[in-house]
């Protein structure tokens, strides 16, 4: 039971290669080709055409190729077939040609549910708290008061992921960025991004479980950026959990199912932007 | 602030006057305010428990982490320097990590197998020859690489 892609350096499968593999002992979910592994093959940006074989045993899967490191921007899922090597001469034709700079193996089991886009999973009840929280948000700069959240009414999140981050490194997350303005009195606006890593698991009972893990800010360039990055901070510290109450209802409508593993899938399609959201797969046990 | 308002506030003298004075009490409150680096700033920070939350315990991380495998570069870096220090030829070495996965089906073995096939296919374009010996190395390992567990892809 095996899953295995060879990149190749020129379309029509010629040239250099690497090789990947996905085994099943130990029975892993993803195989991670970080950039660095590409870079120490001489394939960073050189992938031309692929090939995915899968034993007649696995369900199926996919090889996902994503144009930057740590598995963002662009993205391209190839599917296998049980018993057969997929072939893609051309990646040109997707308009991929060397353009990859980290890949992702994923295997599919027989008793998975279908994919859950994110924005669905958290529902409307997870950004009115979110906009609750950063539409209270008061910044103060030394001694007074200094600014405001512009309107979140219109807040659009952006579901997506982050693999493994520099910050906790042994986990896999969604991660949630609020694009937002700081409407300062008298002064120039900022334009900031609150974020939010949100870690769903597996309990020991079957039960799926989630909350915010991490919280953070980017403030554009400016005087001013430190310091407003600082006191959203501050902020954030007392609301950022307030993500929690709306996961839990969310997740609790799972409560029922008893789960062995989940994975996650970029995007809406086979072929995007891994900001364009992110689907949660969910294995129940037999 | 957008431009246009940018520009109207430098053409009125009021208003021009209100914002020297905000400049000048941010002075006074932040000292070298004008040192800023002007780059863009980011933060990131856990978010701590509140009281009756539950979190993951160790093992529930673990199960998670361990549904994935890397392979990074210093992985393929290390099995390079390994390989160079026996000294041995890379279908030598194939067939040494072979046995080594045969052995033991564990991810640091998977990890030189993936290695010795790659130190063969990313060094050149192979002859019939050499692929011949890389796609026996694959199948003799899709052979070997059965799961522990006997649910396989049933979860």
């Amino acid at each position: 039971m095996t899953i295995f892609a060879r990149l190749y350096e020129h379309a029509n499968f010629d040239g250099r290669s690497s090789f990947h593999i996905l085994s099943s002992s130990p029975l892993r979910t993803l195989k991670l080709v970080p950039k660095s592994a590409l870079d120490t093959l001489d394939m960073n940006d050189q992938t031309s055409s692929l090939t995915i074989t899968a034993t007649v045993s696995e369900k199926g899967g996919f090889i996902i190729l994503f144009q930057n490191p740590s598995y963002q921007g662009r993205y391209a899922m190839f599917p296998c077939t049980p018993g057969q090597t997929n072939e893609t001469s051309q990646l040109s034709s997707i308009d991929f040609d060397e353009r990859t700079s980290s890949a992702m193996l994923v295997r599919r089991f027989t008793n998975e549910c279908p994919p859950i886009p994110i924005s669905n999973l958290l529902g409307s009840s997870f950004k009115e708290a979110m906009q609750d929280s950063l539409g209270s948000i008061d910044v103060s700069i030394g001694s007074g008061r200094f600014g405001t959240v512009e309107d979140v009414s219109n807040l659009e999140p952006i579901y997506t992921w982050d693999i493994l981050p520099d910050f906790s490194p042994s986990r896999m997350y969604i991660y949630v960025r609020m694009p937002c303005k700081m409407v300062l009195e008298s002064w120039f606006d900022y334009d900031f991004e609150a974020r939010l890593w949100i870690y769903l698991y597996i309990d020991r009972g079957g039960i799926l479980r989630g909350y915010v893990d991490w919280y953070g800010v980017w403030v554009e360039g400016g005087i001013l950026s430190d310091n407003i990055a600082d006191a959203l901070m501050r902020s954030l510290a007392f609301t950022a959990g307030s993500a929690n109450r709306p996961i839990s209802e969310a997740l609790g409508a799972w409560e029922s199912i008893s789960f062995r593993r989940l994975y996650y899938l970029p995007g809406r399609d086979d072929i995007g932007h891994v900001n364009d959201g992110v689907r949660l797969v969910l294995v129940t046990e037999l | 602030m957008k431009p246009n308002k940018m520009e109207r506030l430098i053409l009125d003298p009021e208003r021009l006057e209100k914002l020297t004075r905000k400049a000048r009490d941010l002075r006074e409150r932040l000292g070298d305010i004008g040192n800023g680096s002007a780059n863009p700033a980011s933060r990131v920070a856990p978010v701590e428990p509140r009281a009756h939350e539950t979190r993951p315990t160790a093992e529930e991380v673990k199960a998670d982490y361990e549904n994935l495998t890397v392979s990074t570069g210093m992985n393929f870096a290390v099995a390079r320097f390994l390989f160079a220090e026996r000294g041995c030829d890379s279908e030598t070495n194939l067939r040494l990590a072979r046995k080594a996965f045969f052995d033991e089906s564990s991810d640091a073995n998977l990890l030189f197998l993936e290695a010795a096939i790659n130190q063969v296919t990313s060094k050149r374009a192979l002859d019939k020859e050499g692929e011949k010996v890389v796609e026996n190395a694959i199948q003799d390992f899709i052979s070997g690489d059965q799961p522990k567990n006997a649910k396989g892809v049933d979860g």
